[in-house]
């Protein structure tokens, strides 16, 4: 196992006059899983099938250990790629898939077995791929993904179609391949998962960069604490905030809740203490990756759907 | 990596039941036809190499329609983008499949024509199976050949339409329908006669198959022509393969 950096620099893809990466440039190291997050459209796939090879760049470059992909003379070796479980013959063997691939980079055919044990699925390794579940066709992909013990992982939505132990399960692995200095590389849409699996992020938006960093950095970017109360007259409340100089808005997620911004749990609980208002609940907001993810790439967004108003007589 | 890639196109065709299926199918065809050609011979005339090679005549079609399917069921299963990660040249990856696939057609066709005299033989006893003519042994050992010419252009057409069932339709009406119609018509639809050039009737007089048009030059130079106009569809597939974007 080799270890190696993937460096993208100034990456450029146009299709049909629309930008759809436009200059984009991060470093993903070894040692770490870092995650690849942005709304639909914004140019993850892209971005992934240019770093593989599979898509030629208009400008900029995509390295993997210092090559472009179709250098590396057996890339499997360097690199483990899931792109789309589904790439396989639906009458074809899990076994025999993994034969073929192994044997096109001469990757020793032991090593079949070895990564069908690794993600659970030596008992159907005779088994025709096109009976699997989505979640057992998810792991056959993560096991050619790994065939050539590889220093490099490409994940794109590694999770998809698996059920909560299997997505677990993908966690630790995961986890486990960084630690051994792997360059874990995973684009998700399962912020929450992303938040438990990453050590960094990087979030792009219309082809461009927003932000590459920990995600600690991310969860704590550009915001100030946010509170969540409830109180007996929340219209006291909201002016009482607003005469300190805080933000206040009504809380998306509950019903008579306001979220403050600008004053601190503490500061909210004497103020109203001395103001001789009750309060039920007052709750600082730990800002989550979702929260980041929605703030950051608020402008970014693609394709966004509207709220449906329910039709009238029908039951809420 | 060469012998990798060439090993693994092997291995994906074993890998399929419907690979031995199809064989199986195009042998058994072949056999038989080769079988009644010599029993069904035009009173009058005795049987020959040319009647048994009637059998392998009509699974070169079949095999051209396996060449076709080998490259577009791999685009349609996505399995190509799997073979594109692990090769990561198309130009590889693609002569790899085509030195496969006419391998495999070329051994076919020794067999089905050795079988086929076997058969023959067995069928009628009395008939002619033994080559005692430049023509008679050109008219056996072509048949690997033009197994092979054949299944890179069917493999290369797949390449360029993608979908098997327009390529199988392309190729058969190509073959069976338009070149005959051509040939026959061509001089009083294009003012030149072009018969000669199509690929099939060239490849047909290569293979001193009777009732066909002379190719200028001889049935070698038709032979030369047809491997030549195979490889350029086959380079034109793959360079074309490399300027789509996916």
């Amino acid at each position: 196992m080799t270890k190696a950096t993937i460096e993208v620099s100034g990456l450029v893809k146009t299709y049909a006059k629309k930008r759809v990466v436009d200059g984009l440039s991060f470093t993903v190291n070894p040692g770490t899983v870092t995650g690849f997050l942005g709304p639909n459209g914004a140019g993850k796939s892209t971005t992934l099938r240019m770093l593989l090879g599979l898509t030629r760049p208009d400008a900029g470059t995509a390295l993997i250990g210092g090559r472009g992909y179709h250098e590396h003379p057996e890339p499997l070796r360097v690199v483990g790629a899931l792109m789309d479980a589904r790439w396989t013959h639906p009458k074809r063997s899990a076994g025999a898939h993994l034969t073929w691939l192994a044997r096109s980079n001469r990757i020793p055919v032991q090593r079949v077995d070895e990564v069908l044990a690794q993600v659970g699925l030596t008992d159907v390794a005779g088994k025709r791929v096109g009976g699997f579940s989505l979640g057992m066709a998810q792991r056959l992909g993560l096991a050619g993904a790994l065939l050539g013990d590889p220093g490099v992982l490409v994940l794109d939505e590694p999770a998809n179609g698996l059920d909560p132990e299997g997505i677990a399960w993908m966690r630790g692995l995961l986890r486990a391949l960084a630690a051994e200095g792997r360059t874990v590389f995973v684009s998700s849409h399962l912020l929450a998962e992303m938040a438990q699996l990453a050590d960094d992020v990087v979030m792009i938006g219309r082809g461009k960069l927003i932000t590459q960093g920990s995600v600690t950095d991310l969860t704590s970017l550009s915001s100030t604490e946010e509170v969540l109360v409830r109180a007996e007259e929340p219209e006291r409340l909201r002016d009482l905030v607003v005469e300190h100089g805080a933000t206040v808005v009504e809380a998306p997620e509950r019903a008579e809740a306001l979220l403050v911004s600008g004053m601190s749990s503490e500061d909210i609980g004497r103020a109203a203490a001395r103001a001789g208002l009750v309060l039920f609940e007052l709750a600082p907001r730990r800002r989550t990756v979702e929260d980041a993810y929605l703030k950051l790439t608020a402008d970014s967004v693609e394709y966004r759907g509207s709220v449906q108003q329910p039709m009238e007589g029908s039951r809420v | 990596m060469t012998t990798a890639v060439l090993r693994t196109e092997v291995d994906k065709l074993r890998s399929l039941a419907s690979t031995w299926w199809f064989l199986g199918i195009t042998a058994a065809v072949s056999l038989a036809l080769s079988g009644f050609g010599v029993r069904e011979t035009a009173e009058g005339q005795e049987p020959g190499i040319a009647d048994v090679l009637t059998g392998p005549a009509f699974a070169q079609l079949l095999i051209m329609v396996f060449a076709a399917r080998s490259a577009t069921m791999e685009f349609r299963t996505g399995t190509i983008w799997a073979s594109r990660l692990a090769v990561p040249s198309w130009y590889r990856l693609l002569t790899g499949k085509a030195a496969v696939v006419a391998g495999l057609a070329a051994l076919a066709g020794a067999v089905l024509m050795a079988g086929g005299l076997a058969v023959a033989a067995l069928a009628e006893p009395t008939a002619r199976l033994t080559p005692d003519s430049g023509l008679d042994w050109r008219q056996l050992l072509t048949v690997p050949v033009a197994f092979a010419i054949t299944a890179v252009i069917g493999l290369a057409v797949g390449l360029l339409l993608k979908s098997g069932g327009a390529t199988v339709a392309v190729v058969l009406v190509w073959s069976l329908v338009a070149e005959p119609a051509l040939g026959a018509a061509g001089e009083w639809l294009l003012r030149v006669d072009i018969g000669a050039w199509l690929p099939f009737i060239a490849l047909s007089d290569f293979q001193g198959q009777p009732g066909g048009t002379p190719f200028p030059g001889g049935p070698y130079a038709a032979g030369l022509y047809v491997t030549a106009l195979a490889v350029g569809l086959l380079t034109a597939a793959i360079r074309l393969q490399e300027r789509r974007e996916p």
